[in-house]
This record gives structure tokens, sequence and C-alpha cells, in this order.
């Protein structure tokens, strides 16, 4: 980011770049909304004018620009499915320009990719930098030990979350940082016992620890401890933020608060500072959690829920796919992008933190239901396709 | 309280007896195992339940209400799968379930699988047997554990709460029904969460056998904690597809079909259709279809009814029709859905085999015929049924194609979801998998032992009251049509013709047992080659039946019959060295008579038995002296109308018999009244068929006498035995008090060293009964010493003579004039002639 960003059209996406210059993540006014649907505006036209495909579903789906005047038309926009980003390769770009190629790690078996120009890219990097900078996450006086309970990147490593991972150590210098998922042979394994020694040795440095990863990795290294009868008290400004969810382990799960307890007991960490964190390679724009444990939806984009059958758009406090849109990627048209996640939205009022913008709570993965019949079911399979 | 909601040995329990009973299972089971497992009785439970149920009384009510409250159920639903338990509890179905999986309807018993050779096999159970029930269709676990039981294990079964102890509650009423308490020990049913690991783990730490059923993850998840060296039987999800072959594709009818197959269990079951292949690579052609085909799908979607998706469900239908809208884009695909989203055609050009969300969303995809193999081979572990769609030309070959891509079955479209019984599940048979193939060889070959069955307490059937059954009841009996495949006529020595009925199982089933009995009584198909001399033709029995058994016994026969002339017959045994024959008493003591001279200088003849009649001790030693004849045996003992019933071992002396176990049943009643005698007394035989569908056989008077013993046979079988003392029949009254033809014979024996035969008749005469006896004419016997002889010497008939002036004659008379029956040869005793005048 030692260069400022622009968008691959300065003019044609001045709007998109002014949006995504906000630096107050959780504003709320009609002039954002304002901006924001101009945003919006730009970035369809962009994509409509660089990707056939694109252009086909919007002719298609006989959408208009001219159609757009509020937050809320957007709705009327094609959405795309997040699966359709792992079946399908859709640049609107060169692909010389392409800067990032990332993978998810794999939530349902089947590997999303995902690619991204350095103003896509960049853009989204920069919006974690201002929500980090909103909670007083951003320390460079202070240097922290990290443990990441992500995989030790390899030779050409393009998982997404460790990549994130890694950024996040950005935000306070690193005196050390460990893996928790060691290389071993051609795949990683989770090093409980090395990850334990390691926390031992963190609290005994009179140094924050910062701990990034798979919550499930969380939940085993404190198992781990309780067994091995290990209490630690780790520096007042050490700090937990989770993402990637339980993965494999979703059988495994336990409630987030008798996690955030266990962390507390464990490592003498504050409830407040430990926060989820959600995201997807599909749609880059970072949700975390604030003090309150609630995940609100930033200043750069907006969340529809929708119906699970007519996919109405629905209100307040009803369960639906959750259809995120953001005006910010160039290289590919993931603009406006049906998770494949069950959650309900909350207006701002309920949360009392003091930010200005909804938040929601994810409920679960559409169609991870444990098939019970004897039919193999779509869920089931598409995980050993491995397309 | 804590909740009884597992079934464990026939009572209910909590969790903390659940762990009671599984601290104590090792020691419980070790005692169970030791005895074998009562096959015939579970068979019998299995048939009164069945009964109970099919008369849908307040059980069949009860288990309806329960299954109706489990998700996604309607009561049609509910009543459709309580009729698949029903008719899956029938005993024929689960007689030819055994056969056809384990080759044998008495699969447990240990026997010889050729009697020509020295080892002994069987099917043994594995032990402990744990099902893994799916969650939600209940009946899968009712008819697992009914599977665990034709397979002699002991099942635990795991179930859910969504199940609504059903099963639970079926089992008790199963086992309500085990009145000798014999299978209680083989059931528990438990409702265990998954979730709980640790008792699931130790359900599982029990079993010598896990049966698992579930996606791919949720078997994934029950190996990983089942130990190694434990069997491992999972029963995967399926994916099942129509193929339309390119001269079909305007075929409707045949898309109404396959829609009715989507419709039924909306796509729920591992044989409803996901995919419909078309044979074109032509995708405007492959629109064009899946168009014709959604309009097919709405008709038959509209009137079928449907369990609608839960919310997840739904999502993941949206989620991928969703995906598909945006493909379109592309070109890649076409959708067509309902306006009520109640069901989806997805048309895509992508090939190879299709996953759907389910709930009536149909997948076209295109598959040349060239592609077959190579666009299905892949997925070949998940696929299971095909409903092809093609001109009978090109049926076969397509089938061909289709297996070899890995399919399992191959129906027409509207039949992918129907079964038969015996048919294999996903590729291979449930009983097999969950059982061992024993072995038993010892160095002395166990002689004459064919089965180990005979050795072990036989099943006998609780017959409550059932009333004695006579010859008019037998020949009242109806027998439906599809109960006769076989008919033998009975003599008809009593007047009326009278028809015995077999199923071919039945009779396949009697024939084995008389193969083991004829094998028990010495017949040694390794070195005896075997003349069958019995009567065939005109619905006789004794020709076709020795024929079959003979034929399992793997010996060498020579099937004669008994119309050669004799002379002929005596050569043909001497030229081919056979040893051994099957034949009436009066037809060997001809052919010894014709061939005297041959047999004396070529004792060929080492062999015999009879059947029909007796010999008499002097013509044994005869038999045994002149004729160097070494063995001198029944074949069987048996009635036309009930069947072959026993059968001789080494240690049986000519009238006794060791009863066919495993097909027969032996009561002894007095003689003079309906109530059983004890072992040692006299009484009517009376025999129950274990095998006799159409025709039963209950408390059946054959009219014979005899008694059981009290102590068990040298040989060591179980086998009850008794003693054959001659025909109820025989028994008589001329006016005074009872005669017998049996004591006839012997004062006949005994005064005048007379072997030959006997026939009584009686006759009007006057207003009282002659007894008129035949002999036959031997120059020792002058009939008027014969009749002074009986009077001084029977005291019975010299009161009925001299007392109450009923005549006694005596007569000489060649055998060929006596009455008898026709063509089987077999001399009658009594002949009453009184009520025919």
């Amino acid at each position: 980011m030692e260069q400022p960003l622009h968008p691959p059209d300065p003019q044609g996406l001045d709007r998109v770049r002014k949006l995504c210059e906000l630096a107050t993540p959780f504003r709320s006014d009609t002039d954002v909304d304002q901006l924001f649907t101009a945003a919006f505006r730009e970035i369809i036209f962009w994509h409509q004018h660089r990707n056939a495909f694109y252009a086909a579903l919007l002719e298609q789906n006989g959408f208009s620009i001219a159609s757009l005047s509020s937050v809320g038309d957007i709705a009327s926009l094609p959405c795309i499915h997040a699966d359709f980003f792992k079946l399908h390769e859709t640049l609107s770009v060169d692909r010389d320009t392409i800067t990032e190629h990332l993978t998810s790690s794999g939530t349902s078996g089947r590997k999303s990719q995902m690619f991204f120009d350095r103003w896509s890219f960049g853009s989204g990097r920069r919006m974690v930098r201002f929500i980090y900078s909103r909670f007083g996450f951003v320390r460079p006086d202070q240097p922290a030990n990290y443990l990441l309970l992500a995989y030790e990147p390899g030779h050409g490593s393009r998982v997404g979350t460790t990549n994130t991972n890694i950024f996040l150590t950005s935000f306070a210098p690193a005196a050390e940082i460990f893996f928790a998922l060691r290389r071993s042979g051609s795949g990683h394994e989770f090093d409980r016992f090395g990850t334990v020694a390691k926390l031992e040795q963190y609290a005994d440095q009179d140094l924050p620890v910062r701990i990034h990863g798979f919550p499930s990795f969380m939940y085993f290294t404190l198992r781990q401890m309780e067994e091995m009868e290990v209490r630690l008290q780790l520096h007042p400004d050490s700090l937990v933020m989770f993402g990637g969810g339980w993965k494999g382990y979703a059988d495994q799960a336990i409630p987030k608060a008798e996690l955030y307890a266990m962390i507390h007991d464990r490592l003498g960490i504050a409830p407040d500072r430990i926060r989820d964190a959600y995201g997807s390679v599909e749609h880059s724009v970072p949700y975390i959690e604030c003090s309150r444990h609630h995940l609100h939806v930033p200043v750069w984009s907006r969340l529809f829920i929708r119906d699970v059958r007519t996919l109405q758009v629905l209100g307040y406090g009803r369960p639906g796919f959750m259809n995120f849109v953001t005006p910010y990627i160039t290289s590919v048209p993931a603009i406006s992008v049906m998770m494949g996640d069950i959650g309900m939205l909350h207006p701002a009022e309920e949360c009392s933190c003091g930010a200005q913008t909804p938040f929601f709570e994810v409920i679960g993965r559409a169609g991870t239901s444990r098939n019970k019949s004897c039919a193999v079911s779509a869920s089931e399979l598409l995980k050993k396709q491995g397309v | 309280m804590a909740t009884k909601k597992h079934l464990c040995y026939g009572t209910w329990t909590d969790d903390a007896g659940l762990e009671r009973y599984l601290d104590e299972i090792a020691g419980q089971s070790a005692s169970v195992l030791a005895a074998p497992f009562p096959l015939e009785y579970l068979l019998e439970i299995c048939g009164r339940m069945e009964r109970e149920l099919s008369r849908g009384g307040p059980l069949y009510d009860r288990l309806l209400e329960q299954a109706a409250m489990t998700r996604g159920m309607t009561v049609d639903k509910a009543r459709g799968m309580l009729a698949t338990v029903i008719g899956f509890l029938a005993p024929d179905h689960l007689r030819r379930k055994l056969s056809r999986e384990l080759g044998s309807e008495t699969p447990l018993t240990v026997q010889r699988p050729d009697l020509r050779e020295d080892h002994f096999e069987s099917w043994a159970p594995l032990g402990i047997l744990v099902h893994i029930a799916p969650t939600n269709v209940f009946t899968v676990g009712i008819l697992c554990l009914i599977e665990g039981l034709l397979s002699g294990n002991i099942n635990i079964l795991k179930t859910s709460a969504g199940q609504k102890r059903l099963p639970q509650i079926f089992f008790e009423a199963f086992l309500s029904l085990d009145d000798r308490d014999l299978l209680k020990p083989y059931i528990m049913v438990v409702e265990v969460p998954s979730a709980d690991q640790r008792l699931l783990q130790r359900i599982i730490d029990t079993a010598d056998v896990v049966s698992a059923w579930g996606s791919e993850e949720a078997i994934a998840a029950i190996r990983a904690m089942t130990p190694q060296g434990v069997r491992f039987v999972a029963w995967g999800h399926k994916i099942s597809f129509a193929y339309f072959a390119a001269e079909c594709l305007q075929d409707t009818a045949a898309m109404e079909k396959v829609c009715r197959d989507v419709c039924l269990l909306d796509q729920n079951g591992c044989s409803s259709p996901q995919d419909v292949f078309v044979e074109t690579d032509d995708f405007d052609e492959l629109k064009r279809f899946a168009a014709r085909f959604a309009e097919v799908l709405a008709g038959v979607s509209a009137v079928s009814p449907r369990t609608v998706p839960d919310q997840a469900q739904q999502a993941e239908i949206t989620a991928r029709v969703s995906v598909a809208r945006t493909e379109e884009a592309l070109g890649l695909t076409r959708v067509i859905q309902a306006g009520d989203f109640s069901w989806h055609v997805i048309a895509e050009r992508r090939s190879g085999l299709g996953v759907s969300p389910l709930f009536r969303t149909v997948l076209v995809r295109p598959l040349p015929e060239t592609d077959i193999i190579t666009g299905l081979r892949p997925m070949k572990r998940y696929l299971q049924t095909a409903a092809l769609v093609a001109p009978p030309s090109r049926i076969i070959s397509l089938s061909r194609l289709l297996l070899a891509a890995g399919c399992l079955r191959i129906r027409s479209a509207g039949h992918m979801h129907e079964s038969y019984p015996g048919e294999p599940h996903d590729g291979v048979h449930a009983l097999p998998s969950f059982m061992k193939r024993i072995s038993l060889q010892f160095a002395d070959g166990l002689g004459s032992i064919g089965t180990l069955g005979a050795f072990e307490q036989p099943y006998v059937p609780d017959l409550g009251d059932s009333p004695v059954m006579g010859k008019e009841d037998f020949q009242a009996m109806e027998v439906a049509p599809q109960d006769v495949d076989l008919v033998f006529k009975s003599g008809g020595s009593s007047g009326r013709s009278t028809f015995s009925c077999y199923t071919y199982d039945d009779y396949h089933a009697l024939m084995d047992s008389c193969a083991q009995g004829l094998f028990s009584a010495g017949l040694d198909p390794r070195t005896d080659r075997v003349m069958n001399m019995f009567a065939a033709g005109h619905l006789y029995g004794g020709f076709v039946s020795f024929f079959s058994i003979l034929e399992r016994l793997g010996a060498p026969q020579y099937p004669m019959g008994v119309d050669e002339p004799l002379d002929k017959v005596g050569e043909l045994m001497v030229e081919h060295g056979i040893n051994t024959v099957l034949s009436l008493p009066s037809l060997v003591m001809k052919l010894f008579a014709v061939n005297r001279e041959l047999f004396k200088s070529s004792p060929v003849i080492d062999k015999v038995f009879y059947g029909g009649d007796h010999f008499s001790s002097g013509q044994l030693q005869y038999l045994r002296e002149e004729f160097g004849v070494r063995l001198v045996r029944a074949a069987a003992y048996g009635s036309n109308d009930a069947g072959p019933l026993g059968y001789q071992c080494a240690h049986c002396a000519a009238n006794e018999y060791h009863l066919l176990a495993d097909v027969q049943v032996l009561e002894v009643f007095a003689l003079d009244r309906d109530h059983p005698v004890p072992p040692g007394t006299t009484g009517r035989l009376l025999f129950t068929s274990k095998r006799r569908r159409g025709q039963r056989i209950v408390r059946y008077d054959v009219g014979d006498t005899g008694f059981l013993h009290a102590e068990p046979c040298g040989c060591g079988r179980t086998d009850p035995k008794f003693t054959l003392l001659g025909r109820s029949s025989d028994v008589f009254k001329a006016g005074g008090p009872f005669l017998n033809y049996d004591t006839f014979c012997r004062h006949l024996r005994e005064g005048f060293g007379y072997e030959g035969q006997v026939q009584i008749v009686l006759e009007n005469q006057g207003a009282g009964s002659g007894i008129l006896l035949r002999l036959e004419p031997r120059p020792e016997l002058d009939p008027g010493e014969v009749e002074a002889y009986l009077l001084s010497s029977y005291r019975e008939l010299a009161i009925s003579v001299r007392t109450l002036g009923v005549g006694l004659s005596v007569v000489r008379l060649p055998v060929e004039e006596f009455d008898c029956v026709t063509r089987s040869g077999k001399v009658l005793h009594l002949v009453d002639k009184r009520r025919l005048t």
C-alpha cells in the first residue's frame, strides 16, 4: 500500500474510489447511500462492458442501469451465487492485471478461486485497516507475539485465510509468528503440543499475544491445555481474531459464548478482545465483530436477506440467504453475491456499540443439512467431486 | 425420572439401565451365543407378527400413529412403509431370503455341503451386530434388525429421537409374542443421539460387526469409531437415473413413468431418479426434451402428494437453481421451474452424473451411448438404479453398457422403486455380510453323520389345543392353487383317492431331510450304486421322491421302477455293480427269488433299503445268509398323506426310527382318547409337518401305533426316537374285544414259523361278523390247525369266537389273489367288507 490506490478506470469509477476511501466503517446516512448507489451504477457499467457473460446475464434478466436510483434498487440486480465462482472463471480485466489469485480454504470441500487486480485486492485490505483502526487494534507502537491458527505457508500457497492472517500481523509489529498448522510432507498437521508450548512461552514475555485463525483449532488448543492443566494469563492487550469457521470440524463446534468463556478462563483474555470475523473470497468485504460481538455491515457494502424459496428480499429479523452487494471489485463481477449461508439482519439500534449500520448473524450454511434420505444429495457429493 | 427410551431384551430402560446392560453384555452374549440360534422359532414369531399387523388392530394403529409423527411423513406413506414391514415378515418371504442369500433355508445347520465329502460347513453369526440405522426411515432399522436376527446375531439397533421410538414399540410388540423368551436376548433397541460419542463408542466397542447407514460423512465417522478387526458393513447413499435412448425422446408415456418415480419419494430414495440422461449431443435437442419433460412433470407433480423440503433443503435447491440460472448466461443450462417452485428441470450441457438437491429437481443431461461408460464410471460407487427407456432391440446392449458403467439395477421406467424378495441391496446381500462361514472336519469323518442338526434339540412349535386330524379332515382340506406344485396320490386303499400337495420349496426341504435320513441309515454315496425300484407314475410319490433323495445324496442311481422283468433287472445289477436296492419288501423278495442263482454266484447286493412295508425277521435272515446282504434298513418311514416322517440310524432296530425332526413334529396320543401319553407308553402317532404350506398337517393321525423312547439313542442324535408297532387300523373289533392284526402275525410266527403275507378280511356273517384269515399256500400250514392254535393261544380271539359267536375261517391263497393295491404291490393287512355288502 506504499503506492496510492486507483481504480483501473479512474474517471469511470470515481465514485467507487470515493466510497472505498470512506474511513468511517460504520457510518450511515443519505450521502453515503447516494454515493453507494452512484458507485454501483459505475461498477455495473464497468462489468457490463468488459465481460460478455455479465452483459448476457443483465440482458437475460432485463436489467438496466437506468433503473437504479436507490440502494434498495440494487436488489433487482441479478445476484450471483458464490458457487458460480467455484465453477467458472469470469474476468472483467485482462488476465495480466491480476495480482492475486486466491482459493478459499474449502468450507464446502470445493476450492473456490477468485482473481483480484491491484485495486480490488488493495481496497479490501484497506477496509480491514479502517475497521481495525476504528476498533483500536492498529498498534505500530506495541509489538506482539502472533499465534496463527492457520496453514503454514508453503511454496505457492494460495489459501486466502492464511494470506489474510499474515496480513493481519501488519497491524502490530510481529515479535514472533507461530503457525499452528505446520507443514508436514504433502499436507498440514495441527501441532497441538507445540501450540500450547508456544503460548506458555508467550505468557512469560511482557508482550500482547495476537491469535488469528480458525476457531476449531483454538478449541483444540484449549482442550489440550485443559488436559495438561495449563492455565495462562496473557498480556491484557492480547487479541483473538477468528475467521474461517470450524471447517471440517463442524460436528465438534461449540457455541461461541462457550468458546469465548473458555478462552477467558484459560488465557485470561477479556471477552471484548475476542472477535469473530466473517468473509469469503467471493465477497471480499471484511466483517468483524464489534465489542458486543455483532457483525455490522460496513459502509462499503449492503446486505439483502432473501427468502430461501422465492429469493424475495426480506426485512429485518427473518432468516434467508445472505446477498451481499459491494461496488468495489473490478476484476470479476462479484458485486452482488449470494452466499451459501443463511443469515438474519438486525437494525443498528439493536446493538449498543455505537455503529450506525445494521448487523447480521449467520444462522447456518445452506445445503449442509445432513442428508437423511438414502439418496446421495448434492451437499454430500460436491465434497467428493473436487470441482 | 430418566426416560425409559431403550428396549433391552424386551424391557424398557433408561440411560443408566442401558449402561448396566452394556457392562454385562460380554458375559450375557457369551451364554446366548453358545446355544444354536432358534431360527425356526424366529420365523414363527415373524409369522405371528405379520398376522397381528395384517389384521390392522391396535398395534397397527399405534405404529401408524407414531410413524405419522416422524418428519416428512404422511399417513399414506406411513401405511406404505408399514406394508413393506408386514410383507417382509412373512415367513415365506424370510425363507426365500435365507435361501437366496445364504443358499439354504437352514443356513445355521452344520452339515456336509456334499454328502460325498467329509467336511461340514454352515453359516454362523458373527456375534454382536450393531446397526447404525438411518435417522428418518424408521422401517429400515426394523428390517435391519430382522435381518440381524435371521443371521443369528445379537442385535443392538441404534435409533435416534426422530424415529419416535417406533422401532422400540415394534420390537416390544414383537417380543411380547416371544412366549419362550428365546429371542429377547438377541434384541436391544437403543436411542442414542449421534452426538453422544462416548455412549456410541461404548456400544460400538461391543460389536463384532457394525452395519452403518447414512451419508459418507456419517459412515466415515462410524468407521473411525469401529475397532480394527471388527467387520464394517456400509450402506451408503446412492444415485439413480433414467436413460432415454435417441429413439424415445418423444416418449411422453415413459416420461410420465419416470416422473412418477421422481415424485413417489420426492427423490429421497436411493432408487429415485436424480438425472435424466438423453442420448444426444445436441444441446438444442436436449433443451426441447427438457421442455417436454417439464410439461409432463408439471402434470404428474400436481397430482402426487409432496413432502415439502425444510429450510435447509429448500435453500440447497434454490442455490442450485440460482447457479444454473446464472449459467444460462454462459449458454450452459436451461432452467424450467414450477411457478410455485415445487419442481425444477435443469437442462445442462455438461455430461456425467449430476447430483440433484432432490425434491423434484431433475437434471437433464446429454449422454451419447459411446460416453455411457466413460461418463458414469468415475461415479460408479454411487450408482444404483437406471430406468432404461429404449426400443426393445437396444435394451440388452444398453443394459450391458450401464452395468459396465457401474449401475447395480436396471428397471423399466415407473418401476425404479420396486424390489423382489431376495434381491441384492446395493450390489450385495445383507445376510452374508453379517455372518461367517465355518467348517468342521475330523480325521474319522464322523461316519454316517450328515448333519449336526440331528444332535441339537429340534424346534417344536406349540400346537396348543389343535384337534387331532384324521383322514377325513385331510381329505376335506382345500388347498390354494398357488400352494400346489406337486401332487401325489395316496394309495386309495381306504376307498376314495386322496391327494397330497406340496410346494416345491416344501418338497425340497422334505427331500433334503430324507437324504440326511438315508445317509444316517447307511447309504454311502461314495461307494454305493443304487437301483430305485419304487413304483412310478400314476401320481405315486415313491419313485420320484427317492430319485430326488438320491440326487441330493449324490449317489449314482438307476431309476428302474417296478415293471421290468426281474431277471433282466438282476443281470443289469450284476453287470453294473449295483450294490444297493431301494424297494418294497415284497418286490425285493421277488427280485432275489427270480435271480436266486445269479445272486448266489455273484453276490452283488450289499444293502437293501425298503419302504412301504416291513421285512419279517425270517426274510432278513434269508437275505443275509443266502445272499450276503449286509445291511437292511428302512429307506424312510412315511405316510402318503403326511410325507416322510422318520429315518433309521445304525442303532435302530427294525421297527425303530428317529423323527425327521427338522421337518416333522411327533406326539403320541392315547389309543382311546385325545391326550398325550408319556414315553414308553403305546399310543397313536400324530405328526405335525413343519413344511406343508398348503396342506397343513397338524396332529395328523397317520394310523400307526407306537411309543416314544425316553432314553436317548445310542447314536447320540437328539431327533426323537420311536418304536413303530403297527397300523392302528390293524386294531379292530369284530363284535368283542380289540383284536390286532399284529397279534395274529405273532402267533402264526410263534406257532408255525410262518413269515409270509397275512390278510384279514372282515365279512358280515349272519347278524354278526366273520373273520377270514388269508395266508400264503405253505405246506406246513393246515387251516384247521391254525384255527385251533389261534383259539387256544389268542385269548381275545377265543372270547370273540367262543363266547360272542364271531366266525373264524382260515384259507390259503396265492398272494396275487389277496386284496391289494394294484401298482405299489402293498398287501393290505385288513379288509373290512362289512359295510360294503
